[in-house]
């Protein structure tokens, strides 16, 4: 237990989410007798579950700006529905089909970020009746019918990494995608070991960075091997790697960047952001818009796993992400989140639910549990609040690379604030002067 | 609901290394001043003018009236100065974080070292800079938020009630922060509520009542007695 600790060390709460989630596949894998860490459910996971990963990321961004936004889904559906239809009656390559999607789906996140940065209306509000109308642009564009998409759009949301080089019997692409990962853990750890020697800190004995980056090598290197080994002709899905460019790209941003900073400064106290030169409205005009370009994006890689888009596609995407925002340590009041942590708390979800099905457990069963679920995590997170204590969620995705989201105060103000007194400033004054 | 005319006729300057006393009962638009002047953040402009070393600036928003030079350190520490959520590093360079950034990303090494610097000089009583700021007492609470306006390289404070709710020790720290920002050629206005403070303060003191200056008088010239019947009015001087 010593030991384990000192792998881990102050990062133990860095790790603990991912312990969550390690525990729930490894629970899964002991009750279906192995089915689970297998290739093609792991594929399987991908592809279902990135969609709604990729909304996670726009949503903990709205959310952290202390909004919400319930249109995705309808977004995602309505931006579906016109790229099928532009692809089969105006013939447009699928590249131009996406380009297109994105492109509405800016102009949407415009209207929507209007209302609501610049108008001044509750997102809540703007975005309800966003999931309304566009919900019934969807189906009055597409006639409530069902279209279909060519062969080049469904790569988006169905493909697989293709073959390249020398037959290896592995996917050689996906490999070189494990590798790369394998170096970046163990280059990112010792450049954080050098950084701690120039600052002079306590820098922790060889052997805990070690046996950290060969566990974590570990766990890469055999999910690696599950998708290079799927059956013929499939690999890393492709909407896995979109996704995962989305998470790098983003959880830059939001830790590492003025835009990001003041996402978090606007949602933890927008005054006092304004006061201090941040421009809350083009704050949340740039938060509600992302959101919806998002939205596009991940409409259209259903749409490709699907091959054809319908009348509702998108139902019910939106809960599901902000779920996901929520079990990953967001507030409800702004201020706090991560990427990262949004991520797991969507694969939290993702694995719950495919194991769950693997389990034979009816829809019923599975919506009861992934209810309690989020229930479960919000109130344990708030109950230690209450008590004083950190946040367990907010501390545990804290280090995630998501820079602000650390516990919300967890004690008040330890002091009152003194009554001020006349007496001790006339001393002060027969100094200072 | 009718328009009102919170400031008016409100015309003052500040030097160099001065410190000028704002003196007003609450509610008679000090804050209100002070905020116009800075970046138009209160209410709606209707008519003045700026000059910072005698050219015309216009400053519409916040950010234009940093990058002037002005810092405005709020009245309201919790409400209107702080993010409560933040820890003492971000909010040190909250307010001018170009200049932390090198081309995308912000250094968080220097971030760590400029806020470490502060703690130092201003003595913040906090067992590190990585510690939320809503864990400290109110003094170095205020502490902080000095701490990040003085990192913006101001010409002009504008320090509203900067010693509100903060106990006696910290204050006599406060007065002595003041005064060496005004010895290092800093104008510093401060505004506040207690005469003895501005009188122990100020070097020159402008009196507002009901939303325009009633009087100026120098540090010689101020008592209790003359400042408090200019608040009020109830005699005009020039």
């Amino acid at each position: 237990m010593n030991s384990l600790k000192q792998i881990f060390g102050g990062n133990t709460r860095q790790f603990g989410m991912i312990f969550a989630l390690v525990a729930l596949v490894v629970f899964f894998q002991w009750r279906t007798g192995g089915k689970t860490l297998t290739s093609v459910n792991m594929m399987n996971l991908f592809n279902g579950n990135s969609y709604i990963l990729i909304l996670a990321i726009g949503m903990v961004l709205v959310i952290i700006a202390g909004h919400i936004d319930l249109s995705v889904g309808s977004i995602a559906a309505f931006v579906g529905i016109v790229v099928a239809i532009a692809m089969r009656d105006w013939g447009i390559p699928w590249y131009l089909g996406v380009l297109l999607g994105l492109v509405l789906g800016a102009v949407i996140g415009i209207w929507q970020g209007f209302w609501v940065a610049y108008v001044g209306i509750p997102a809540f509000i703007v975005t309800l009746a966003g999931m309304l109308l566009f919900r019934g642009a969807n189906q009055s564009v597409g006639n409530s019918l069902t279209v279909p998409v060519p062969e080049g759009f469904r790569y988006l949301g169905a493909g697989y990494l293709p073959e390249v080089g020398p037959t290896t019997g592995y996917n050689n692409l996906t490999l070189l995608i494990g590798f790369a990962l394998v170096a970046f853990v163990i280059y990112s750890e010792f450049r954080g070991r050098r950084k701690l020697e120039r600052i002079k800190a306590d820098v922790p004995p060889m052997w805990v960075p070690v046996t950290k980056v060969v566990l974590l090598s570990a766990v890469i290197l055999y999910a690696t091997y599950l998708f290079a080994t799927g059956r013929p002709g499939t690999s890393f899905p492709v909407p896995g790697l979109i996704l995962g460019v989305l998470v790098i790209i983003y959880a830059f941003i939001s830790n590492k960047t003025i835009l990001g900073r003041h996402v978090y400064a606007v949602g933890g106290n927008r005054h006092a952001a304004e006061l201090s030169g941040v421009q809350s409205k083009r704050v949340n005009f740039m938060v509600m818009m992302n959101m919806s370009i998002l939205a596009a994006l991940a409409g259209m890689i259903f749409v490709g796993r699907s091959t054809a888009s319908g009348p509702s596609d998108g139902v019910g995407w939106e809960l599901d992400a902000i779920a996901a925002v929520f079990i990953g340590g967001a507030a409800v009041t702004g201020g706090v989140g991560t990427v990262v942590g949004s991520i797991i708390g969507g694969l939290v979800m993702a694995v719950l639910n495919n194991g769950l099905q693997l389990l034979g457990a009816g829809a019923d069963d599975t919506q009861i549990i992934k209810g309690i679920v989020l229930l479960v995590a919000v109130a344990f997170d708030v109950y230690n609040k209450s008590q004083g204590k950190p946040s367990i969620i907010g501390l545990l995705t804290r280090n995630f690379g998501g820079g602000g989201g650390g516990a919300k105060a967890g004690t008040p103000d330890p002091r009152p604030a003194p009554t001020e007194q006349a007496v001790g400033t006339k001393e002060v004054i027969s100094h200072d002067v | 609901m009718a328009d009102r005319l919170v400031c008016k006729n409100s015309s003052f300057h500040v030097r160099r290394g001065e410190i000028v006393g704002f003196a007003g009962l609450m509610g008679a638009g000090r804050t209100e001043l002070a905020r116009s002047v800075f970046g138009r953040s209160y209410g709606n402009f209707k008519s003045g003018q700026i000059l910072i070393n005698g050219r015309e600036v216009t400053l519409r928003s916040v950010p234009q009236a940093i990058d002037a030079g002005l810092a405005y350190v709020t009245e309201d520490r919790k409400s209107l100065g702080l993010n409560l959520l933040d820890d003492i590093k971000t909010t040190t360079v909250s307010a001018d974080l170009k200049k932390i950034t090198n081309g995308l990303v912000v250094d968080k090494d220097e971030e760590f070292r400029v806020a470490e610097e502060y703690r130092k000089s201003l003595r913040t009583k906090t067992p590190s800079v990585n510690e939320g700021v809503a864990k400290l007492s109110g003094g170095n609470q205020q502490k902080v938020v000095l701490a990040k306006w003085m990192f913006t390289d101001p010409e002009l404070l504008i320090l509203d009630e900067p010693t509100r709710g903060i106990d006696v020790g910290a204050k006599y720290e406060i007065y002595g922060i003041i005064q060496k920002l005004a010895d290092q050629g800093k104008g510093v206005i401060v505004i506040s509520s207690e005469l003895p403070e501005l009188l122990g303060l100020s070097d020159r003191i402008y009196t507002i009542f009901e939303g325009a200056i009633t009087g100026e008088v120098t540090r010689e010239d101020a008592n209790q007695e003359s400042l408090m019947k200019l608040m009020t009015a109830s005699r005009k001087s020039a």
